[in-house]
């Protein structure tokens, strides 16, 4: 994953999240923290095919696998 | 017929069966075949040979299992499909499902058999799942034994497949059966105290609050029973499984301390409500995001979905006007409480402890509100 994937990666997920704070905690669990839910996820899965163009079907993700900025960013790198 | 975790016939005869699979787990034998064996006969002894809901499960059974096999075949052969054609599929899969709700609008038609809800949603999730590559293979002895899994056939708790499978297929040591063992029967005896000591308490209250007065009494007692009813037959739903070797998840994580009304749904019927989350809202949360008129408003689009979520929600029970009141309140509170989240400053507060025992109230009293609704006790006044 280059530099300006991992930028779109995070411009998605401040959008998605509402706040610029995940920036500086990425081991944070996103869905205890309230901060992604039912509806940020979709986005996040919409924003990803959109911009990264990376499509997965809802159900191949698990909640886990996406829970915080870097294991997101981990899942996207995979899958690049 | 024999009425699944309700008579004393029925425990008698769940020791019965039980005894055979305790004893090969603690010998580390494997369980799937008896376990197999152990649903055919539950599920005879419970649907009954006399009242014609086995010929329906039957019928409903060579239907289901035949689309999912010609939608599988066909699938591995196309790595492209129509989404037009996935969709008329899983109607197709849903439509038994639909005709039993329909039919139960007329009280004279008895139509389908214990169970069909649940048995449907294995169904539809299986053909959701072959439609997007996850199953590639649908062996026919191992999807049906899936479905008709006796201990959670009547009313769940609904399991995945591709997860039963891997519980299906395991030889558990007689150590981890050991662990098991004495996990489902800790469930066991928890379902039993909820639904035969709880449940059947508030049941005797309810006959008490009858007429407008009470209704504000009926609220209450009413949201008790259908918790500890339902929460004790899904504790030993579990527990029955876990006897049998299969981690069935569980249905209820104490759902009166939700902090909101989105938190509520991750602890209340929880295998029902992740089911239309991921087969249901997240497919059409994503449908509308892609449209023109939802692309620069994607919350929107989230939010529509969630109306309509709970709404389908609602009618699954059924269409009785209550029924679709009750999704249709759940859906305009999750609405609100997302809006709530996204802009009211109070939100902040939310680690504070007093904030949160007034959330839990809060919560409390909406959800009440809701099960006074889903009785239909308002509408029969």
């Amino acid at each position: 994953m280059d530099e300006a994937q991992e930028l779109a990666v995070m411009r998605l997920l401040v959008e998605v999240c509402g706040t610029d704070a995940i920036d500086a905690e990425r081991d944070v669990d996103l869905f205890d923290a309230g901060l992604l839910d039912s509806i940020g996820f979709t986005q996040l899965l919409v924003g990803l095919e959109d911009e990264l163009g990376i499509s997965v079907p809802p159900t191949a993700v698990e909640r886990d696998d996406v829970a915080t900025v870097n294991r997101i960013l981990a899942f996207v790198a995979e899958r690049l | 017929m024999v009425d699944a975790y309700g008579s004393l016939y029925w425990f008698y005869l769940l020791g019965l069966i039980t005894l055979p699979a305790i004893v090969l787990g603690l010998l580390g034998r494997p369980l799937k075949t008896y376990t197999r064996i152990a649903s055919v006969l539950m599920v005879v002894l419970i649907l009954g040979w006399t009242s014609g809901q086995l010929w329906w499960l039957i019928g409903f059974l060579v239907y289901e299992l035949a689309l999912l096999k010609v939608w599988l075949a066909y699938r591995l052969g196309h790595p492209q499909v129509n989404k037009w054609m996935a969709r008329a599929v899983a109607v197709g899969a849903t439509a038994p499902l639909f005709a039993v709700k329909a039919a139960a609008l007329f009280p004279t038609l008895s139509v389908g058999f214990l169970g069909v809800s649940y048995l449907s949603f294995r169904v539809i999730q299986m053909v959701l799942e072959v439609t997007d590559g996850l199953i590639t293979a649908l062996p026919l002895a191992d999807t049906l034994f899936f479905v008709i899994f006796f201990p959670t056939l009547v009313s769940g708790p609904i399991d995945r497949s591709r997860r039963f499978q891997q519980d299906a297929d395991r030889r558990w040591t007689s150590r981890e059966y050991a662990y098991l063992l004495a996990r489902g029967l800790a469930l066991l005896l928890q379902g039993g105290v909820y639904k035969f000591v709880l449940a059947a308490w508030f049941t005797t209250q309810l006959d008490w609050a009858v007429g407008w007065p009470r209704t504000l009494a009926y609220m209450y007692l009413y949201s008790g029973r259908l918790f500890f009813d339902f929460a004790g037959y899904s504790a030993m739903a579990v527990g029955v499984s876990y006897v049998f070797g299969i981690r069935t998840p569980p249905n209820f994580r104490l759902p009166f301390a939700a902090e909101s009304i989105k938190d509520f749904w991750n602890r209340w019927h929880i295998s029902l409500s992740f089911w239309f989350r991921d087969y249901l809202y997240t497919r059409m949360t994503m449908t509308l995001m892609r449209m023109r008129f939802f692309k620069t408003r994607r919350v929107a689009a989230g939010r529509v979905a969630l109306l309509l979520n709970m709404l389908l929600m609602g009618c699954w029970h059924g269409f009785a006007l209550h029924y679709v009141l009750y999704g249709l309140y759940h859906g305009l509170l999750l609405v609100a409480n997302d809006w709530y989240e996204k802009k009211c400053p109070l939100y902040t507060h939310r680690k504070r402890l007093g904030y949160r025992l007034v959330a839990i109230a809060v919560t409390f009293q909406l959800v009440v509100f809701g099960f006074l609704l889903f009785s239909g006790h308002i509408l029969a006044i």
